[in-house]
């Protein structure tokens, strides 16, 4: 299944979201369905079309629960440095921190992220490893301007962690 | 509401320093997360320019502007060479030299000490001052550039050695 968003402003600004969904079985299709599908509704509307949005879904079926006392709003906010030209800064969070990683000693105790605790440590690592694929800094997502323009997106690689703390989040 | 980007001067040097209560800290990733976000921004390349300088702060809040400060100071001061194999990261305040160490080191230096006084014990330079009870005289100076021969009253003749002085000649005479 793949699901295609399409956003769309008015003259104030204010954006809206149009979904289909596809039987595909990878996004390599996606592509050309999208743009010919955006040419139809664009013809529909006044508003003006900003970004698509291609994403295949991983569902759990079994619907299971965080752990006990878990919180979503509680995220661990990980800034890294990236391989841009002046140097750059990304920002990857995740949600409902694991209290062992919260460091619970030393000026920053219960906001720091510990990054010698095991888990922290191997996403650190496999976020900067640089391998065949890894995380990248998404600074243009492809344009909207013609067919292929899709894959004209930046990025930078993430190399070094920065900082890490805990965020609270409405 | 989407807002244009200005870019500050220069983020290290024309900043303010805000103190924020630890505890307090992490209510501040929902600001954050909002300047982080495109729609905040009026075209892509205000958000991604705005997107760094929110990152940096983000960074600076939790780390990096009190590293930076602490970084400079603990320069200035200079760390003692006993703690040199200490890894920075675990180095504590007291293995660097506080300012009466190096106030104490420049009049050790410029000889005014006397070696022996526990000077760490003074709480200022002018305590140490009183404690200069036996400054050199000039005789003393002059006997320790012409040797163990008693000073005499005749300053080039002291220098000079054991030829009498005549007041007809000059220093440059006396020295060749």
């Amino acid at each position: 299944m793949v699901e295609l968003r399409f956003y769309f402003v008015d003259d104030d600004l204010a954006s809206s979201r149009h979904t289909v969904y596809l039987l595909l079985a990878s996004l390599g299709s996606a592509f050309a369905f999208a743009r010919a599908y955006a040419a139809l509704i664009t013809g529909m509307t006044d508003g003006a079309l900003i970004r698509i949005n291609i994403i295949t879904t991983y569902q759990d079926q079994d619907s299971p629960k965080g752990a006990p006392g878990s919180d979503l709003h509680r995220v661990g906010v990980f800034s890294f440095d990236t391989d841009n030209t002046p140097p750059g800064l990304y920002v990857l969070t995740i949600p409902a921190l694991i209290e062992a990683a919260i460091l619970s000693s030393g000026a920053l105790a219960g906001v720091a992220i510990d990054t010698t605790q095991s888990a922290v440590a191997a996403f650190v690592a496999a976020s900067t490893a640089g391998g065949a694929i890894y995380p990248v800094a998404p600074w243009d997502a492809g344009g909207l301007a013609g067919a292929g323009d899709e894959l004209s997106y930046t990025g930078a690689a993430l190399i070094a962690l920065r900082s890490a703390y805990v965020g609270e989040t409405p | 509401m989407s807002y244009p980007f200005t870019a500050p001067q220069n983020i290290s040097t024309d900043s303010v320093l805000v103190c924020v209560p630890v505890d307090y800290i992490p209510f501040f990733r929902t600001f954050f997360e909002q300047m982080q976000r495109r729609q905040t921004w009026r075209s892509h390349a205000d958000y991604a320019a705005a997107y760094q300088v929110f990152a940096q702060i983000e960074v600076n809040m939790v780390s990096g502007c009190i590293a930076d400060l602490i970084a400079e100071v603990r320069a200035l001061r200079g760390l003692k060479p006993d703690f040199a194999a200490v890894d920075p990261l675990a180095r504590t305040t007291d293995m660097y030299f506080s300012l009466g160490d190096l106030l104490i080191g420049q009049l050790d230096t410029r000889g005014v000490l006397d070696g022996t006084t526990d000077y760490a014990t003074l709480s200022n330079i002018v305590q140490a001052l009183v404690l200069i009870t036996n400054p050199p005289q000039l005789d003393e100076i002059l006997m320790a550039l012409r040797g163990a021969d008693p000073v005499v009253d005749n300053i080039l003749e002291a220098l000079r050695g054991t030829t009498p002085a005549d007041e007809t000649r000059n220093i440059v005479e006396l020295l060749t």
